[in-house]
């Protein structure tokens, strides 16, 4: 009991650096909700405090818009998600399991891609996807995203699958289990938690992503939330209350997957991510 | 029934009559194919439903008109983002827009490589304005003399449309002028610098102006202070193509401002250099806001201006209309004061009009179109677009800019800045858009330092020089000017 | 490439003859498996690299053909007063923003870790991990306001403290620029590298911290000698992507300084991006890209040739 009490005392000074520096990141949140029931009056003279009256009227004006967006979202990142999470754990697998040759020299050819600009490749990858037809659609937005994000995810699975214990698959192999046998029935269950990290990280790019939807997207019917919710930016005035009302709303799907997954995500890591 | 109702009828009634009109004069050449038009600010449908919806009227009562003809309209991508990448990318993969924004000294830059010349189409009459107005015989007659002239590109040609325009004035606090013992008149500049020193010593931020190396509010400053300088010479510079005995003062095209530089009629070491020098470095001591480097973007400006934390600044007349609803204290608009002759040894005019066609109206054809075999149908719907029947339903949305199309009327906001438009023109356009953008960028860092304090008027001189040199080296490659080899 | 079509046979094959799979087939099963990746990375990023690769040695406007000019956007390039003060900038940025971010992210894990709960640990886990849904251009907004010189929070601060002295323009002189930028996020804990760390520290073998804890180890002692040998691999992670993250900045020169005043917070991303979308000098901006993409290779590579050197840590 004594025991309990003198680590509890003992962990008091670390709760108050780590609550003052909890303070500090979260106020940007804060802030944003805040501003979200504000009208101009209120954020250009009392910027930082939260005012009265709440505007709650703000969401009501970009809720029909908003929605759309996050419905495009939803209709852009699932895919994006499910092809990553899948390849990346094919890939991952294959990278962690199998000795072959040329591993480390593809997984390397690999990673040499995290060094890519993005903005280096705009241009070229714009052209592509006009010729192939794929302005404009679903698939144009899906695949270079999955292109993108697949070469970390790629790395975070086969540091997972490089720490499971090999004795799992060993034995399973001894009982004669199948290549796909071992893939489906030993590594996907066990990969659950690498893809809990996968899933946010991977969310967390493309709810964010601006420039690649914004250029090969015409119609700004079709837009995901970020370069939608930037439309609320006006060339000659900004309803700033209407902006972070839409900004809180698009960030609504990220909280709820970051709620549902988190555990997921922090079991993923755990044993750490190292090179 | 209502004022709203008959208003409306008589509206349609008009648009009626044009569309007749119209279709009398277009039927012969059968307009037929898909035409995108990205109208910018003006159409925005998420944001601002009711003005989308006055262009969609617009464009449907066009395609009514023209059935062979669809219009797909582009809305606009989102402020903050840049449109230059959007359309840069769509232009090398060739699926820009047919008629599209820009801003007119990009557009003068890119010119016929990406737009197609309006020179011979302004020629022509625009069928869509009625008989009298004026546009009717010859459609350049629809836009003033000086939007004409400031939108003219380095090679004598017209690539845009601009149908409506901004202003600049000076804001000012007049409760905290009051305060300190002042007003909003001056005779002269020393009497405004004065001014700045007394708000100074009460503690108060003089004059708002901000400054960063890409677009700010700085430039209109420098735009005044290279005409207060260098206002004499100009017309020295002016070359015979660009001129038009109606318009004996006006702003100086690329090419001239090029050749000036390239004869050394313009250079670091002339008496006017070193005034414009230090008339800027003594306004940045004395007036400008402490931090003006380092003022990221014109909301901020407007939002120190709003708080009261600064006695005056140089906004635009596009965002009257919201300043005239969030600011809670007594203020009026003004302008700089002029220089006078004992102030100014080089006076050509006292105080010149920053003002410009950077507004949302500003189109052009792209060359694609062309090639499309489309082009006809686009000079039709831009001539349809830019006829004042059209363009006051389009314009009505946004009332803080001011409408350039003969037989538009502008809005109360917009009237409230027609006594600038009274002043001279400015000799010289902002930086950015003087020479080539990277002389813009170039030319705003150097001054960001000089008037910080960090580089000394020489160091100025020593590293401005060869930008303006490399400047016209860059334009000469480009334009081919007969000039650039002698 | 004709591969799929066999490859689908090869796996049906290895299926159905379960005890016993002939031997080449099996040999093929891991290329079977990255194939499906491999063959998005050679289309979406292989060949649009190659491109701007090839681009980078053109003169090209975007709009008319390229023509090949060979190397001389990259001796203009290193000729360049602004291209080179934006490497400067970078190197610094990238040196102190990874420096500070991985001292930060790390003490924070430690202090989460050395918390006993393991309810506690993980509510401060989520509550570093939620703000990650605020957008990056709301955190530089709200950092704009806190350097602001006139009704910042960052000045106010300071003259409520009696320093009144010490305001500044932060971001409006080239002196402090900088590190403005620098500190925009602090106390930067709602990162990767924090995640990565406590989940790090928390399997690290408890038989050599009980061990130390038994040889009278304190705290500082242990964390120096035997936490940050142990976690070589996870620091040197952190410290690639956050390098490779700095050569790559952008987004605070776009929303908060455009590179000035002067050249003080130019970076080659934003030199790269002006020269491109404003200038239209796409074969020019490329060879920015390919300089910024190698620098990220190098330095990636000694890296990790350092990690493994003499590294305490690896058993393979």
């Amino acid at each position: 009991m004594s025991m309990f009490r003198t680590i509890r005392r003992h962990s008091i000074p670390q709760h108050l650096i780590l609550g003052f520096f909890a303070l500090l990141t979260l106020y940007p949140f804060f802030f944003m909700l805040m501003t979200s029931f504000k009208d101009n009056e209120q954020f250009f003279t009392q910027f930082w405090a939260p005012t009265l009256p709440l505007h709650f009227e703000n969401y009501i004006t970009v809720w029909p818009s908003v929605s759309r967006f996050i419905g495009n979202s939803l209709l852009y990142s699932v895919p994006t998600l499910l092809l990553t999470a899948s390849l990346s754990l094919l890939t991952g697998y294959a990278f962690a399991r199998y000795k072959f040759y040329g591993r480390e020299v593809l997984f390397m050819l690999m990673l040499a891609l995290l060094m890519l600009p993005g903005i280096l490749t705009l241009i070229p990858l714009f052209i592509q996807m006009r010729d192939w037809k794929w302005l404009d659609t679903p698939q144009g937005i899906i695949i270079p995203w999955t292109a993108f994000e697949l070469v970390f995810a790629t790395f975070i699975m086969r540091v997972f699958f490089e720490k499971l214990p090999k004795e799992v698959f060993e034995a399973a192999r001894l009982d004669g289990a199948g290549e796909l046998r071992l893939l489906w029935s030993i590594a996907v269950p066990l990969a659950l938690p690498g893809l809990g990290t996968i899933a946010i990280l991977n969310v967390l790019f493309t709810w964010n992503d601006l420039i690649w939807p914004l250029v090969t997207l015409f119609d700004t019917k079709n837009y995901p939330v970020a370069p939608g919710v930037l439309g609320f930016r006006g060339q000659y005035r900004t309803d700033y209350g209407r902006l972070f009302a839409a900004y809180t709303l698009a960030s609504i799907p990220l909280m709820v997957m970051f709620i549902v997954t988190i555990r997921k995500f922090i079991q993923g890591l755990s044993g750490g991510l190292s090179i | 029934m209502s004022k709203v109702k008959q208003l409306t009828i008589l509206a349609v009634l008009c648009s009626l009559v044009i569309a007749i009109v119209g279709v009398a004069s277009a039927q012969d050449t059968e307009l037929s194919g898909t035409i995108t038009l990205y109208p910018q600010e003006y159409y925005r449908p998420d944001q601002d439903p009711e003005g989308a919806a006055a262009v969609e009227a617009v464009i449907q009562e066009y395609t009514a008109m023209n059935p062979g003809v669809t219009v797909e309209l582009v809305p606009s991508v989102p402020t903050g983002t840049d449109y230059t990448a959007w359309l840069t990318t769509r232009l090398a993969a060739g699926n820009a827009p047919n008629i599209a924004w820009q801003q007119f000294y990009d557009r003068n830059r890119q010119a016929d490589e990406v737009w197609v010349p309006l020179t011979d189409f302004f020629e022509m009459p625009n069928p869509y304005i009625p008989e009298g107005t004026p546009g009717h015989d010859r459609w350049a007659d629809s836009f003033p003399d000086f939007v004409l002239a400031q939108t003219r590109a380095g090679d004598g040609n017209w690539y845009q449309v601009s149908l409506d325009w901004v202003e600049t004035g000076l804001y000012i606090n007049d409760g905290v002028m009051e305060a300190n013992g002042l007003d909003s008149t001056w005779d002269g500049w020393n009497d405004f610098l004065n001014d700045c020193d007394t708000l100074k010593e009460a503690g108060i931020q003089p004059v708002g102006v901000f400054m960063t190396p890409e677009w700010s509010t700085y430039q209109w400053l420098d735009d005044i202070f290279t005409s207060v300088a260098f206002g004499q010479m100009a017309p020295d510079w002016y070359l015979p193509q660009y001129s038009s005995e109606f318009l004996p003062w006006r702003q100086l095209v690329t090419e001239e401002m090029a050749k000036a530089v390239h004869d050394g009629s313009f250079n670091v070491n002339m008496p006017q250099f070193d005034f414009y020098l230090q008339i800027t470095k003594e306004f940045a001591d004395r007036c400008i806001i402490e931090g003006f480097a380092g003022i990221a973007n014109y909301d901020e400006m407007q939002r120190l201006f709003i708080e009261g934390n600064v006695a005056m600044a140089w906004l635009g007349s596009w965002t009257s209309g919201f300043l005239t609803e969030e600011i809670k204290f007594p203020f009026s608009v003004t302008y700089l004061p002029e220089f006078t002759a004992e102030e100014n040894p080089y006076l050509k005019y006292g105080t010149y009009r920053v003002g410009g066609p950077s507004s949302t109206g500003q189109y052009g054809i792209t060359q694609a179109t062309v090639d499309a075999g489309l082009l006809e149908e686009a000079v039709d719907l831009l001539m349809y677009w830019s006829s004042p029947a059209s363009f006051q339903r389009v314009y009505d949305s946004k009332p803080d800019l001011i409408p350039m199309v003969a037989g538009t009327t502008a809005t109360d906001a917009a009237m409230g800045f027609q006594f600038v438009a009274g002043m001279p023109e400015r000799a010289f356009t902002d930086p950015i858009g003087r020479l080539t953008p990277e002389f813009g960028t170039e030319h705003n860092r150097l001054f960001q330092q000089f008037m910080l304090g960090e580089i000394t008027a020489d160091q100025l001189k020593a590293e401005y020089q060869p930008i303006l040199d490399q400047a016209v080296v860059d334009l000469c490659a480009q334009e081919n000017y007969d000039w650039c080899n002698s | 490439m004709a591969v799929p079509a066999q490859s689908s046979g090869a796996v049906a094959v290895t299926e159905r003859v379960k005890p016993r799979a002939p031997f080449p087939w099996v040999k093929l099963v891991p290329y079977l498996f990255i194939l499906p990746a491999f063959t998005l990375f050679v289309v979406m990023r292989y060949i649009p690299a190659i491109q701007a690769i090839y681009y980078s040695f053109t003169e090209w406007n975007g709009i008319r053909a390229a023509t090949f000019i060979g190397l001389e956007n990259y001796s203009r390039l290193f000729q360049d007063s602004l291209f080179l003060d934006a490497l400067k900038n970078m190197a610094g940025y990238t040196v102190m923003r990874t420096l500070i971010v991985v001292v930060m992210a790390f003490f924070a894990a430690e202090l989460v870790y050395s918390i006993r709960s393991t309810f506690m640990q993980t509510f401060w886990k989520i509550a570093f991990i939620i703000p990650l849904v605020v957008p990056g251009s709301v955190v530089l907004l709200v950092w704009a306001f806190v350097f602001n010189t006139q009704s910042g929070i960052l000045n106010s601060l300071l003259v409520a403290v009696g320093l009144g002295d010490l305001q500044q323009p932060w971001l409006g002189q080239s002196s402090t620029a900088l590190w403005a930028i620098l500190l925009v996020g602090f106390p930067f804990i709602s990162s990767f590298a924090f995640l990565i760390y406590t989940s790090s520290l928390q399997s690290l073998p408890s038989e050599v911290l009980d061990a130390a804890r038994v040889d009278g180890c304190n705290t500082l002692r242990r964390i120096l000698y035997i936490d940050l040998p142990l976690m070589r691999g996870p620091i040197a992670l952190t410290v690639i992507l956050l390098v490779l993250e700095g050569i790559q900045v952008l987004t605070p020169q776009v929303v908060l300084t455009g590179g000035g005043p002067g050249t003080s917070t130019e970076s080659p991303a934003n030199f790269l991006y002006r020269t491109a979308f404003q200038y239209g000098k796409f074969g020019y901006a490329t060879s920015v890209g390919v300089v910024m993409l190698l620098i990220g290779f190098v330095f990636s590579y000694f890296s990790i040739r350092m990690r493994y050197k003499g590294a305490a840590d690896v058993d393979v």
